[in-house]
């Protein structure tokens, strides 16, 4: 068979809504705190189509809740690579530099989800806003 | 009300003894973390019950759940791909698996085929919790 480059999920001819529907049940496993399955899917998810955002955000996500942040860290990235306003992207990437110590850098991506919600409605944005108050209270504490 | 829906209610037989899925992982979730806290797994129980299917497969609100006539929309309507479709997409992942040689694709691939057997994993367990909640409702109806 010659070497085929095209992603699996257009292989395999996935729709967008069929993907969608399959993250959708990722994602109920996650709310019910089957985390471990809710990782192999959105895995999956990311197998088939390395491109899809959505799919590198909820990975993210999972491996974020699991503190498994060294992994989540490539996927958030890509993702932000990928869709640059994708709010969730840039707010669940702080929270992986949060993890890690790394306040300015968590500092620089929640101001870039703040950024992009210019309407004050997104309930991520929202959270930036909150992160980015209790991030300064501490750089002031402790400086 | 929770008393209502504990009264005479086999919390174990809903489960099931031999696969707990993704209802009993969730409630095992919670008893391994607050083991002395039983309200709250009756509380959790009687959400899950309230936001069954197709709900809580689809991650909709009730509104939305209702389709054109008011009817309730299958879970299969709902969730953007069917439980045909998952089997069939099952089915030419395995097939396409076969013709791989490279280890990396095959990795791949094996990622990818876990994740569409664990969406219609959950499907049919959806189906099955679907009956074990209709059943519920029967033995607890209330106006």
């Amino acid at each position: 068979m010659s070497k085929d480059n095209r992603s699996l999920e257009s292989f395999l001819n996935i729709s967008y809504p069929e993907s969608c529907g399959i993250g959708r049940i990722g994602t109920m496993f996650y709310q019910l705190g089957n985390k471990r399955k809710a990782q192999e899917i959105f895995e999956g998810m990311v197998e088939a189509n390395p491109e899809s955002a959505d799919a590198r955000t909820a990975l993210g996500a999972v491996l974020v809740s699991m503190n498994r942040h060294q992994n989540a860290l490539p996927h958030l990235l890509k993702a932000v690579e990928l869709q640059p306003e994708k709010i969730a992207s840039y707010v669940n990437l702080a929270e992986v530099y949060i993890r890690q110590g790394d306040l300015p850098k968590a500092v620089k991506s929640l101001s870039e989800a703040v950024k992009l919600d210019q309407t004050g409605t997104s309930s991520a944005a929202n959270r930036a806003r909150v992160l980015i108050l209790e991030i300064n209270k501490i750089i002031r504490l402790t400086s | 009300m929770i008393e209502n829906v504990y009264n005479g209610f086999d919390l174990g037989e809903f489960i099931g003894a031999d696969n707990m899925g993704v209802f009993g992982m969730s409630i095992k979730h919670w008893l391994d973390n607050n083991p002395d806290d039983k309200k709250s797994v009756v509380d959790l129980v009687e959400q899950l019950v309230s936001n069954i299917n197709p709900d809580l497969l689809a991650g909709a609100d009730r509104k939305q759940s209702l389709g054109k006539y008011g009817e309730p929309k299958t879970p299969d309507e709902m969730s953007g791909i069917g439980r045909n479709r998952l089997a069939e997409l099952l089915g030419s992942a395995q097939a396409l698996r076969a013709t791989f040689t490279d280890k990396d694709r095959i990795e791949s691939i094996d990622k990818l085929i876990t994740a569409l057997a664990l969406t219609l994993e959950a499907f049919d367990m959806t189906a099955m919790f679907d009956k074990r909640a209709a059943s519920l409702q029967f033995r607890n109806l209330r106006p």
